[in-house]
């Protein structure tokens, strides 16, 4: 039995796996993506429209008063009209907003002022408390961790609001979409991405084994690329890339804001890179074993990362080499939703040579890319985006950047952080990433103390 | 009713599965029966992925109630809840101080331990739900606001405030108590004395009934000329 549907199956099999493969080798595309993600948008926009008009007439009936605050109950959480969705976008404003650094220009820590004379008034803290309690209610740092909240729904049922059930429409359409995502989309991703894995493993070997460095390098490359290009059309993604002049080309740091671990499949696509990192265990690491027998990736044991002057060092020789291709890091150190740049670590700044910025920004609406990895693990996540209905993202390459003589490390990351926030249409925060999981530091409540300390002297 | 609806679609498609087995070959039935597992598995994932969120809803009631208390707009009310549950990390319903203080703006502010112990003013075990949670912000509501609600008087907004310097909630401020609270706002940035002399210095301005302690009335007075509404008041939009 078992062997007649294999007999049946392996013919168009081989042919569907060959066929992916020499798409991906040519970089090509059927078209299939673009024609898949447009018709989702018109199907949207329908849902938008008759959710609208279906809760419209809901919240009519019932109380004909509301008929002012109708628009706001539509979509409880709503975002501006501008580029800039952030959860809370818009239900306070804020007048002082305290940060982690001095409010004045200088980076350092503000100086004392040695004026003597102290005017202290009861109404002095009250300034702080408004702030703290604005900080409750919306704060800058807190919903960069959590999932970007939509203008109108994508029939997936994580950013439900009780959407699919208004009117029958919108049921079937979500019905229908479930059974397509779950029974036809999922299984088929899972086979290419398992294609994908078992192509790295079998092609890197292979060429592990050529002997002859002229035919091996450009054999890795492709094989990396071909990877990449498998593992992220198994998500359905549609990738734009823009201003492709700028690619990285040489050896050196190519630098990218992080939203989940697909930024390095979606990089990888378009040109290669050395690779970074911790070892994985389980899928991940037999994809970064694969990779790191052709080609010259960076894979850190658990506790040497946490080294410093190694990691430094290996970065260093590293770039040193031009044949190696550019390394690529993701410098907030953490993934966030893509609504904004969180501080940049210095690590790979210190260490010289080409920093290529890159910005990556998701469009949300097709499936939330961003890995809240507090909450899910990365099967979980897997899992999430292998039911999600696409991955449609842009790719910005920058113009090449040095650092400047005299500039800090910390300055230079700031810059190339900037320019990666404004071309990507993300906010610029001066916040740590690693606030996902830890505290705030003590410093940076002195900081305050101190400008309060300034405050009351110079008044 | 929201997971009826699933369980009625994954229950009506292990059935039709199990019905084609039944029809089909017998060899092929173990492979649907692994299906049918799946399916059933996707199902019982899906609550857990939307946990936190079919939490986002209030009842009609409560939206009404808590817009009777506080003057917020039910919109408002929604946003808020929103944010209360993403601050709640156990999905437990109500707020701890942990749960707070672990926004790192509110957490780098010097007075952070008097904001976020205003919270429990009412909780007796140290939690604070929604509606506490939603009283105390009512307190930040501008004035101006037609819809006027006790809350956020120029009397209430003051009282706030003097919650904040009145540690043991005595009512009335003392030299020690001013003078912890100076030591919160500076840290060490001003010798001791120093901070002596400004508390002993803004009680004997302050203090009208000449106790050595400012009482609610004196700090009204102090801060007669203050504009309360400004310094108090969280401008909310729509």
């Amino acid at each position: 039995m078992l062997y007649g549907i294999v007999n049946i199956c392996w013919i168009p099999l081989t042919g569907f796996i060959s066929f992916l493969i020499i798409l991906s080798a040519i970089n090509k595309s059927v078209g299939v993506r673009k024609a898949y993600v447009s018709l989702l948008l018109r199907i949207f926009e329908y849902g938008r429209v008759s959710i609208e008009s279906a809760s419209n007439e809901n919240s009519r009936i019932p109380e004909k008063k509301k008929d002012t605050d109708q628009n706001l109950r539509l979509e409880p959480i709503k975002g501006e009209d501008s580029n800039e969705v952030s959860s809370g976008a818009g239900l306070i404003t804020r007048d002082a907003v305290l940060l982690p650094q001095a409010q004045e220009i200088t980076n350092d820590k503000p100086i004392l002022a040695e004026k003597e004379e102290i005017n202290f008034n009861l109404e002095n803290c009250l300034d702080y408390v408004k702030s703290g309690v604005e900080a409750i209610i919306e704060d800058d740092v807190t919903s960069r961790f959590q999932a970007e909240e939509l203008k109108s729904w994508n029939m997936l049922t994580r950013t439900n609001r009780r959407y699919e059930f208004i009117s029958w429409k919108i049921t079937l359409i979500w019905m229908v979409g479930f059974a397509i995502r779950y029974f036809i989309l999922m299984p088929l991703r899972v086979l290419v991405c398992f294609i994908g894995v078992l192509f790295a493993v079998v092609t890197n070997t292979v060429v592990a084994l050529i002997p002859y460095r002229f035919l091996r390098h450009p054999l890795a490359d492709l094989s990396f690329k071909i990877t990449f290009r498998l593992i992220s059309s198994s998500l359905s993604s549609l990738i734009v890339f823009h201003n492709k002049q700028y690619k990285p080309k040489t050896s050196g740091f190519c630098v990218a804001n992080h939203t989940s671990p697909l930024d390095v499949a979606i990089l990888s696509t378009d040109c290669t890179f050395s690779l970074i990192g911790q070892r994985h265990g389980g899928f991940l690491g037999v994809l970064q074993r694969a990779l790191a027998r052709a080609s010259p990736h960076i894979w850190f044991e658990r506790g040497e990362a946490k080294d410093r002057h190694t990691v430094a060092e290996r970065l260093r020789q590293h770039v040193s080499d031009p044949n190696n291709p550019p390394i690529l890091i993701f410098p907030e150190g953490t993934c966030i939703n893509n609504t904004s740049v969180m501080q940049f670590k210095k690590g790979s700044f210190e260490v010289g040579g080409v920093i290529y910025p890159v910005a990556i920004k998701y469009d949300p609406r097709f499936g939330d890319a961003f890995w809240n990895s507090s909450k899910y693990s990365m099967m979980q996540y897997l899992y999430m985006m292998m039911t999600s209905w696409a991955i449609v993202c842009d790719v910005w390459y920058l113009p090449p950047m040095y650092r400047q003589d005299g500039e800090s490390a910390i300055d230079f990351a700031n810059r190339v952080k900037g320019v990666i926030a404004k071309q990507g249409g993300l906010v610029d925060l001066v916040w740590d990433g690693q606030l996902k999981r830890m505290k705030p530091k003590k410093e940076w409540k002195e900081i305050q103390q101190v400008e309060f300390a300034n405050r009351l002297k110079s008044d | 009713m929201h997971c009826s609806w699933q369980c009625c679609i994954i229950i009506s498609l292990n059935i039709s599965i199990l019905a084609l087995a039944k029809l089909g070959h017998t060899t092929l039935r173990s492979i649907q029966w692994k299906f049918c597992v799946c399916v059933a598995l996707i199902g019982l994932n899906k609550p857990q992925i939307m946990g936190n969120k079919s939490s986002l809803f209030l009842r009609h009631e409560e939206i009404a109630q808590i817009q009777n208390e506080t003057g917020f707009t039910p919109n408002q009310i929604e946003r808020l809840y929103s944010r209360f549950t993403s601050l709640d990390r156990n999905g437990c319903g109500t707020l701890s101080r942990e749960d707070l203080m672990r926004i790192p703006e509110l957490a780098i502010n010097p007075l952070c331990e008097r904001i976020v112990h205003s919270f429990f003013a009412e909780s007796t075990d140290d939690r604070v739900n929604f509606r506490q949670f939603m009283n105390v912000l009512a307190h930040f509501r501008p004035l101006r606001d037609n819809k006027q609600s006790k809350l956020n008087s120029r009397e209430e907004k003051l009282k706030f405030a003097f919650k904040m310097y009145d540690l043991d909630d005595d009512g009335v401020i003392s030299r020690d108590e001013l003078l912890s609270i100076l030591h919160m706002m500076v840290g060490a940035n001003i010798s001791q004395d120093q901070l002596v002399s400004i508390a002993e210095r803004t009680i004997l301005e302050a203090d009208l009934c000449c106790q050595g302690k400012i009482s609610f009335e004196d700090f009204c007075k102090a801060l007669d000329r203050t504009d309360v509404d400004q310094k108090m008041s969280i401008r909310f939009l729509n």
